[in-house]
């Protein structure tokens, strides 16, 4: 089996997850409240890797983050590394690819919070970032939480864009399913069969807890 | 007014009426105003502008001395620095909060203790004691009317503001907690506005009414006041006077007016007509309307006394409305058993009589009231 690749996805997915909290959670919340008319525009441009080919996808990033590129030259002369073939390209990429898996869930989920029980809590003098803490974000956490697990579980799975970007280096960029992808290339079926058994387990465990989740601690204000 | 609520703004909406407000409430000796209108005449966003949760379109808020809003001066304070108490149609209690986190909910930045006191304080108050752990899910409709009220109480609010309180009720509750309600808002001492559609809601809760129509407010004044004498036409419509019809005056004399309304000649109390004033409406309460059968009251004391035919009978709950035509359509409300004594069908002729106090007139064509000062109507 090889662990280092595994050690890598569940890296690499962890870090994307994680960022993907951070400036998905804004950019969700935005999306759900704004009455800007052109939203569609954002909308769409985020929904963009749900469609496009992973390979056009990749080629399109590994371009813009290339040696060429301004975004590519800046992070060059700022960290003296390149983003092509290397971790954090890969975790840029990454991110990109699996935004709307995170995205559209948590803005779904903020969207179907009741207006009034913001409306509510400002009446009782919390402020908007507190009320989204204490009152948005704990209605919406069924839909937050899907949108944690969909966009890790999407980032383990992730492959055409990982070859386009990061390639298959050893500890670096090779992950679980670039390992799979090699060992049946060359012919080990025994290795690959295991791994992706493996693979197959941590998915399905993954949803159950998930729906799990979804269900008990809300119980009780969900059955009216 | 120094110490007033006092609002005077529009608000438009794209496609939408405008509406607009010009209303002053006295914050010294607190009452309850009742903002009163059929539905979408913009009530709520009148509450909705004064909590800061929606701005105006042009105008001001002030509340004492504080301007909330003001947006030539480009003024907006927030609903979290005005303190004001909203209460929401369906109360908006948190359902992952349990009914004491509800009320607390407010009270982040108090000490522990004196928020848990002060909790505790309002469980007893509005008798929520044993439901403390409970989640709104688990509370009947007027148990959660009083979680919101002691959690809109718990931070002290200046003004409180009620929408629809009673209409996430059903019937039954909904007259018990009427009186509940009532009891409590008259004991905060805050002034108090609380919209509503129901008339009874609107006698039963408030001192004060501000009757609403189509975006405007059309008299401001003691509720009892503005059910015996509306403004005007559309005041009368809108707080339901059943019968209001088209007369002519023809005399004044010792304080009592004659009015002619086609062929019916009726006497009514003068107090409130203008001079120079023969175009009137004529508005008679069907609850004031007496129904008598045959010549054996010839004697009785209310001055108009008009032969009447039974048009119809329209049962609502325990009350029959009656439909008569007595020259122009009347309307009369009984009791069923009043009903039943006097056997009533469609086609009888009956006495219909009305005291001259209760018919009330109103002038014609005139949109300001005679008693201008005491009414807010607008142009």
């Amino acid at each position: 089996m090889d662990w280092q690749a595994i050690s890598l996805s569940l890296r690499l997915s962890t870090m994307t997850t994680g960022i993907l909290i951070l400036i998905g959670l804004p950019l969700a919340w935005w999306l759900a409240s704004t009455r800007w008319r052109v939203k569609f525009l954002v909308e769409a441009v985020i929904a963009l890797p749900l469609v496009l080919p992973p390979t056009v996808l990749g080629f399109y990033i590994l371009v813009a983050i290339g040696t060429r590129s301004p975004l590519g030259q800046a992070y060059e002369a700022i960290t003296g590394s390149r983003l092509p073939f290397s971790f954090q390209g890969l975790l840029l990429a990454s991110v990109l690819y699996s935004m709307p898996f995170a995205v559209q869930p948590f803005a779904a989920a903020l969207s179907t919070v009741d207006r009034r029980l913001m409306e509510a809590s400002y009446c009782l003098g919390v402020g908007r970032l507190a009320t989204f803490f204490r009152v948005t974000l704990p209605m919406a956490w069924p839909g937050i939480l899907s949108g944690i697990v969909l966009s890790f579980a999407h980032t383990v799975g992730e492959f055409g864009v990982v070859l386009m970007i990061g390639g298959n280096l050893r500890g670096i960029t090779r992950t679980i399913s670039v390992s799979i992808y090699d060992q049946v290339e060359a012919l080990d079926y025994a290795a690959a069969t295991k791994t992706s058994l493996l693979m197959l387990i941590f998915s399905f465990i993954v949803l159950a807890i998930t729906y799990a989740l979804q269900r008990k601690p809300v119980q009780v204000w969900m059955t009216r | 007014m120094d110490d007033a609520l006092a609002l005077g703004f529009t608000k438009a909406f794209p496609g939408g009426p405008e509406i607009s407000a010009d209303l002053e409430i006295d914050t010294r000796s607190p009452r309850v105003t009742v903002l009163f209108g059929p539905s979408g005449t913009g009530k709520t966003t009148l509450l909705r502008i004064i909590a800061g949760l929606e701005s105006p379109t042009t105008g001001f808020v002030r509340y004492r001395q504080e301007t909330w809003a003001d947006i030539a001066r480009g003024i907006h304070i927030s609903p979290q620095q005005r303190r004001v108490g909203f209460l929401f149609q369906d109360y908006a209690l948190f359902p992952h909060l349990s009914v004491e986190r509800n009320i607390a909910y407010g009270l982040h930045s108090s000490p522990r203790a004196e928020a848990a006191r002060c909790v505790q304080g309002l469980l007893e108050r509005f008798q929520l004691q044993g439901l403390a752990k409970r989640y709104p899910a688990q509370l009947s409709g007027g148990q959660k009317q009083r979680v919101a009220l002691a959690r809109t109480l718990a931070l002290e609010p200046r003004v409180l503001l009620l929408d629809e309180p009673l209409s996430a009720l059903d019937g039954p509750t909904r007259e018990a907690v009427r009186g509940d309600l009532s009891g409590w808002l008259h004991t905060l001492g805050i002034p108090i506005l609380i919209v509503t559609h129901d008339r009874t809601e609107a006698l039963a809760l408030g001192d004060d009414m501000a009757v609403m129509d189509e975006g405007r407010i059309l008299q401001h004044g003691p509720v009892d006041e503005i059910f015996r004498q509306p403004a005007n036409q559309s005041v009368a419509q809108v707080v339901g006077v059943e019968t209001v019809v088209a007369g002519h005056l023809l005399e004044v004399a010792d304080g009592m007016a004659k009015v002619v309304v086609g062929q019916t000649l009726l006497s009514a109390s003068s107090d409130s007509l203008p001079r120079d004033q023969s175009a009137v409406f004529v508005c008679i309460r069907a609850e004031d309307v007496i129904l008598v059968k045959g010549d054996e009251f010839a004697q009785a004391s209310p001055r108009n006394r008009m032969p009447s035919v039974v048009k119809a009978l329209i049962r609502e709950g325990p009350m029959f409305r009656i439909h008569l035509d007595c020259g122009f359509p009347l309307s009369a409300l009984l009791t069923r058993q009043a009903c039943d004594e006097l056997e009533l069908k469609p086609g009888d002729s009956i006495i219909a009589m009305v005291k001259a106090p209760n018919v009330h007139l109103v002038p014609r064509d005139v949109r300001r009231s005679a008693k201008a000062d005491s009414t807010e109507t607008l142009e």
